[in-house]
């Protein structure tokens, strides 16, 4: 370019790399957000039903729960396995 | 011209020490939130389990005062089937003596006797009962409150057993 740039300046297509590995890391910081927050949600309505006494939705909410956190282990290995590589 | 600016001396920050937490360990971190939420989760499920296992036990009759020990229209706590389990006694005429489960069935705040209603109130979140039976007359909670057989021997009486 001529404009006096060094040449260790990282190349387009470095950058688009770059670049995508961060939205991949943005979605899965995201995704691993509204998960945790339905955990949370999950949560409270499993504690309300113990306070009460009821014991209907435990089952249902521990499940829930559980498939948040699958869930969750499942996106991060995006971001670990990046790491690696 | 290298002199070393006033703020550095001050204020020194050694980039090397300083401990930055990358999107990609923050997001790391977020997967350990999820699992502590799990084990909540699990926690309150397997609490559940214990307490329901507990409750199918029979509990051993206990006495629990003399009718003399509360007035007409009075009301006093006591323990079963065990420590830490409040239950009402409410002497609601002369001879008639009914006792619950001091635990709302909303939350589990305890419920306090109104003489004049004849009512069991919850001030938490304005739950009633009635007096006579447990049933819900008002408010959020789902189910009446468990009552406790009662058996009076002499001027003793004696919590047995929950109703089913």
């Amino acid at each position: 370019m001529g404009d006096g740039l060094p040449e260790v300046m990282p190349t387009r297509r470095v950058r688009a790399e770059r670049a995508r590995g961060m939205t991949v890391v943005y979605a899965v910081m995201v995704s691993t957000m509204i998960l945790i927050l339905i955990q949370y949600l999950l949560l409270m309505v499993a504690l309300e039903d113990f306070l009460s006494g009821h014991r209907a939705i435990q089952w249902g909410a521990a499940a829930g729960s559980g498939f948040c956190f699958a869930g969750a282990c499942w996106l991060i290995r995006y971001v670990v396995g990046r790491r690696a590589a | 011209m290298d002199e070393k600016p006033a703020w550095k001396d001050d204020f020194p920050i050694s980039w090397v020490d300083d401990h930055f937490v990358t999107r990609r360990e923050f997001t790391k971190s977020l997967v350990l939130v999820s699992c502590a939420a799990f084990c909540a989760n699990g926690a309150l499920v397997a609490m559940g389990a214990l307490e329901k296992a507990r409750g199918a036990e029979k509990p051993e009759p206990r006495k629990i005062g003399s009718v003399h020990d509360v007035p007409v229209g009075g009301s006093r706590v006591f323990e079963f089937p065990g420590p830490g389990e409040p239950c009402l006694l409410v002497r609601l005429d002369a001879d008639r003596f009914v006792a619950f489960a001091q635990k709302c069935t909303h939350l589990g705040c305890p419920v306090l006797y109104r003489k004049e209603s004849r009512q069991l109130h919850c001030p938490c979140h304005e739950g009633f009962f009635n007096a006579e039976d447990g049933k819900v007359i008002a408010g959020p909670p789902p189910r009446p409150l468990p009552r406790v057989e009662l058996e009076r021997k002499g001027d003793e009486l004696w919590a047995m057993a929950f109703r089913k």
